[in-house]
């Protein structure tokens, strides 16, 4: 599997990448998926999400993704009656921020391992708590994840 | 021979699209096969990584596509019997990120056990519980808020005698989750028939 191109996520006035994927807890919990096309290997599940932290809130703010019929998917098909700003109440978990130059590639995921992580901690899309870790090339990058 | 030999080649180069379609590369999505913009990384990757990518996105494709063409009697034969094992089934590549980390180590789908629930409870506290509220109107007024059209279907589903219960599961059925599921699930005559999952931890 090919490593995979992250979400991006606006924190603080930063543009930061995003190796979580709240959308797909979405899918999951059976909100409407369009079928989307597919694009390439370093990116399965065919989108990429733009996310902000406004108010300690997570939103996702937009979508890059295209349709079967080549068309672009707006944040509206999938949110009707929201095509600007969604709160994300269904996600619980850890968003993980990569940042600063990455200290060994990982071809797989989201494997990879960059000089830090800001680690932001989320229920039902309120933001709890935050922490920023500071890696280096030992540090198992499963751990967080158990 | 020189038909017989370019039909062969031929027959080989249809197979091959038709096997990269069902592996979900389509070329028509992708960026063009060779592609040097994308080598010299535009949005500040390393070169040996964009060089690993290019390989693994590009070139892989196209050694499978040859090889494809120059075996594909022997790859149809062993596609037809997967397929024929797999009962024609088309779910073949998990979507996403999350769906692998909610899924138990088989592969299926959570689902409540009599074990996991939790209370009885009624449509009204549900729906009284599950309201959600957001400063910046970004969710709809609902139960369940953008997962309001899971939860119809889901309460749709009851019939008369039918009893609503919570859920929540712990973290060793979950498998790889961090934390365990929770929501609601119908039981009937006993036994669980329905569920919808509705959260995380």
């Amino acid at each position: 599997m090919t490593a995979q191109t992250p979400e991006k996520i606006l924190l603080d006035g930063e543009m930061l990448d995003l190796c979580t994927e709240p959308l797909g807890h979405y899918f999951y919990f059976g909100g409407t998926q369009p079928d989307f096309a597919p694009r390439a290997t370093s990116c399965w599940r065919s989108y990429i999400g733009t996310w902000e932290i406004r108010n300690g809130r997570l939103y996702l703010v937009g979508i890059d993704a295209k349709h079967r019929d080549r068309n672009p998917v707006k944040l509206e098909d999938i949110f009707p009656g929201y095509p600007e700003r969604v709160f994300a109440h269904w996600f619980t978990g850890i968003l993980r921020c990569p940042r600063g130059p990455m200290l060994a590639y990982e071809h797989m995921g989201y494997g990879s391992v960059f000089e830090e992580d800001i680690l932001l901690y989320v229920k039902q899309g309120v933001l709890m708590s935050r922490e920023v870790r500071t890696n280096d090339v030992t540090n198992d990058t499963d751990a967080w994840a158990e | 021979m020189t038909y017989w030999i370019s039909g062969y080649f031929l027959i080989g180069a249809v197979v091959s699209i038709l096997i990269l379609r069902m592996v979900h590369y389509d070329p028509r999505a992708g960026k063009p096969l060779i592609d040097l913009s994308y080598i010299l990384y535009p949005d500040g990757k390393p070169l040996g990584l964009r060089i690993q990518e290019w390989i693994s996105d590009r070139l892989v494709p196209v050694f499978i596509f040859l090889s494809v063409m120059a075996t594909w009697p022997f790859l149809v034969l062993v596609v037809a019997y997967g397929r024929l094992k797999a009962g024609f089934s088309t779910d073949t590549q998990p979507d996403t990120e999350a769906a692998c980390e909610m899924e138990g180590e088989n592969g299926a789908k959570f689902h409540a056990h009599s074990s996991n629930l939790v209370a009885p409870t009624t449509v009204e506290e549900v729906e009284a519980w599950e309201r959600i509220v957001d400063p910046l109107g970004a969710v709809p007024p609902v139960p369940f808020g953008h997962l309001n059209s899971a939860w119809l279907s889901f309460k749709a589903a009851m019939q008369p005698n039918d009893e609503l219960w919570s859920f929540a599961s712990t973290k060793d059925e979950t498998k790889r989750i961090w934390a365990g599921v929770r929501g609601y699930a119908i039981r009937r005559d006993g036994r669980i028939v329905a569920e919808v999952v509705v959260g995380v931890g």
